[in-house]
């Protein structure tokens, strides 16, 4: 699932895009508020957080527009004094009109106008108040009032202009630290790092910066995760800078500079200077000219000193420099990358080493024997899981065939390793050609010894070409299926006894069975069989119908099975399944088979 | 224990019954595993496995059924299983041979009546 939140007339919804991320456009993902219009970025909070925040919006306005609302308040406020005037004749109450005014204007407007506002203020309410009154003259009590009031206008206005530096950073600290908390969110959500990565580069944009790049580097080359750009048309041109930004596919100096010295690069401005131009100026310069960006950030994905790659970000003209608390940030979010990568990375070491084992646990491919055909499948309960299912088809010294499939009970690596243990173990044993109910009864004891004494429930039978004969002994392993050429089908229920490792004595016995020539013997585990809300019979009934459904080969039983018993629902328990046909193309003619019983055979 | 599995104890004229409902896996197991031979110390004599309400049982299921059978032999008591023929799990216990070494009922009065 990729990370996103739709914002949807202010409600966050979280929104599964499904499984493909490639060409997956995340412009509509990333959080749309921007740091340095940081009204917005409230409103959202506040909408995350289900907080209301009651309307106040501070617009971040160029100076001209500033010092327009300055005249037009001072504008305004001349008239209503001028008005108010005439009802009330001491100009001194009329004063403390101006401070609201003065403070409205510099807390919605900004700085400049702000200090506009006290300053036409000042002027208006001297010439408006006391000038024609004391006809030019200075009195004693305007030499007092006019100063007392220039000064706590100037109080009033410088105050409320801080208040508002404070709450624009204040606004920009709770966007960044809400952004960070959302990146490590994305980050947490799954192992695949560089889907995670990618939403992370889409949430910095327009959130953080105009653009941004991550890049990973990996056996000593650089190659990017992610280049986005809040303007759609200008992701090629930051593509192609990137690319001839020089050895961008390699270390290029002031990368490695980042990448190896793990600290952070913080281009404040790129100045228009034509001056002497290294590398990374003319990188800069390019940047400035084709993108317009103005100020970069570059800090390393780095954790415990093992350097991952690096995220680089630009901001254009119209939006601030990146400043010391940016450059944390940055700092915080290359670091919880990094964090994600290396898990990531770990996870798929072990996964790769846990699956390394499974298939060097399970037969590689089936030794080639004559009047043979074998087809073996096994699937773990987790994709890329191990388990403790397996199957054997050993060729005996007698020119016998030797066929397993075991369970150990319980999953994953415990399960795996006895697996492992068992499987060499019953190799060893009827190798030395001994009747499968010798060879469960070594194993029990053997297994009865072993510090991870587990129940394992095993069928073993000892197949002879020759006379299509099967001995057989079953420790509580569901019932083998024969398949004949002519489609009809006999479960093996004999040689039954209790599954291995238990603590109740067993006494294995061997059962002799025959088949009929060609016949498929297809062993199974219980995972391709229990099905909660089915009985075992009801799946045993199913079995043999896909069974007969079409030809006996090995393969296409292998495949019928697979395609109907264990595709379409999720699989709670590993499943392995082994198909053998004995060819009786392989009895010489010379030779008649001396125990081949036709009336006896097969089917009961 | 997970939601689908539920252990119940009851004491019927000095016979311990443990009653399973629900489905015994290896989410389950240890739970009911530690619930069950609670019961079984709880009070010497026999003791009835009712697995009537048992929907499912894998071979964690079977592995508890085992241990719990070893531990009845090893002390010399008596063990009975309650599951229908008609239940979904007793193929499962016929697979195993459990039911050659700890005898199945199918219903409660009928263990009860052996007893």
């Amino acid at each position: 699932m990729c990370y996103c939140w739709a914002w949807d007339k202010g409600d966050a919804i979280p929104h599964d895009h499904g499984k493909v991320h490639q060409g997956h456009n995340h412009q509509h993902c990333a959080p749309q508020f921007d740091l340095d219009t940081p009204a917005r970025g409230l409103d959202l909070i506040v909408n995350k957080n289900t907080r209301r925040r009651t309307g106040i919006v501070l617009p971040d306005l160029s100076v001209p527009v500033q010092l327009a609302i300055a005249l037009g308040a001072s504008g305004g406020m001349l008239l209503i004094v001028a008005a108010l005037r005439i009802s009330f004749p001491d100009p001194v109450g009329l004063l403390f009109i101006y401070l609201p005014v003065i403070a409205a204007a510099a807390y919605f407007g900004g700085a400049a106008a702000g200090l506009a506002t006290t300053l036409l203020s000042i002027v208006s309410a001297e010439l408006l108040l006391f000038a024609p009154s004391f006809s030019f003259g200075l009195a004693r009590k305007d030499l007092i009032v006019m100063p007392l009031f220039s000064f706590v206008a100037l109080i009033t206005v410088l105050a409320v202009i801080r208040l508002r530096a404070i709450e624009l950073k204040v606004g920009r600290a709770e966007g960044r630290l809400w952004l960070l908390s959302e990146a490590s969110a994305a980050l947490g959500v799954t192992f695949e790092y560089e889907t995670s990565l990618t939403d992370v580069a889409h949430m910095m944009v327009p959130a953080f910066a105009d653009w941004c790049i991550l890049e990973l580097v990996e056996d000593n080359t650089v190659r990017s995760v992610a280049i986005i750009h809040t303007d759609p048309g200008k992701v090629n041109t930051l593509e192609e800078l990137w690319r001839s930004h020089p050895g961008s596919t390699e270390f290029p100096d002031d990368y490695a500079k980042v990448i190896q010295s793990g600290q952070v690069e913080l281009v404040p401005e790129i100045s228009h200077s034509t001056g002497e131009a290294s590398a990374q100026d003319s990188w800069l310069r390019s940047l400035r000219q084709a993108i317009g960006t103005k100020t970069t950030l570059r800090v390393p994905i780095v954790d415990n000193d093992r350097v991952f790659g690096a995220i680089t970000v630009g901001r254009g003209d119209t939006k601030l420099q990146f400043d010391h608390a940016d450059h944390i940030f940055a700092e915080a979010l290359g670091h919880r990358c990094a964090v994600a990568i290396a898990l990531g990375r770990s996870y798929r070491e072990q996964r790769e080493i846990a699956g390394w084992l499974q298939r060097n646990l399970l037969p590689q491919h089936s030794p080639e024997l004559p009047g043979t055909r074998v087809s073996a499948r096994y699937f773990p309960a987790e994709a890329g899981g191990v388990g403790g299912d397996w199957y054997e088809l050993i060729p005996l010294p007698n020119g016998q065939i030797g066929l397993a499939l075991g369970d150990v009970a319980g999953r994953g690596i415990e399960a795996a390793a006895l697996m492992g243990q068992l499987r060499t173990a019953l190799v060893a044993v009827a190798l030395d050609g001994h009747p499968p109910s010798v060879v469960m009864e070594r194993l029990n004891t053997l297994l009865q010894q072993l510090p991870l004494r587990q129940m394992v429930t095993l069928v073993y039978m000892v197949v002879s070409p020759k006379t299509m004969r099967i001995r057989l002994t079953n420790a509580g392993h569901p019932p083998p299926l024969v398949v004949a050429p002519d489609g009809t089908t006999r479960y093996l229920e004999e040689g039954g006894t209790v599954p291995l490792g238990v603590k109740i004595p067993a006494a294995f016995t061997d059962a002799e069975v025959a088949i009929a020539p060609k016949s498929t013997v297809v062993l199974y585990s219980d995972g391709l069989v229990e099905r909660r809300g089915r009985s075992l019979d009801d799946s045993f009934a199913l079995l043999e119908q896909v069974a007969r459904r079409g030809p006996v080969t090995p393969e296409a039983l292998v495949n019928r099975l697979v395609a109907e018993m264990v595709t379409g629902g999720p699989v709670h328990d590993d499943v392995a399944l082994l198909a053998v046909q004995f060819e009786s193309g392989l009895l010489p003619a010379s030779q008649p088979d001396q125990h081949w019983n036709p009336s006896g055979g097969a089917e009961e | 224990m997970n939601v689908w599995g539920a252990v119940e104890t009851e004491s019927l004229d000095g016979v311990q019954v443990v009653h399973i409902s629900g489905e015994i896996d290896i989410s389950n197991e240890k739970a009911v595993n530690a619930r069950v031979m609670e019961a079984a110390s709880a009070a010497p004599g026999p003791m009835l496995i009712d697995l009537s309400g048992t929907r499912y049982l894998d071979s964690a299921g079977v592995r508890i059924l085992f241990d719990v059978a070893a531990h009845f032999r090893a002390a010399q008591r008596l063990l009975k299983v309650i599951a229908p023929e008609s239940a979904t799990i007793r193929r499962v216990l016929t697979i195993t041979r459990f039911d050659e070494h700890v005898p199945i009922y199918n219903s409660l009065a009928e263990a009860l009546a052996t007893l």
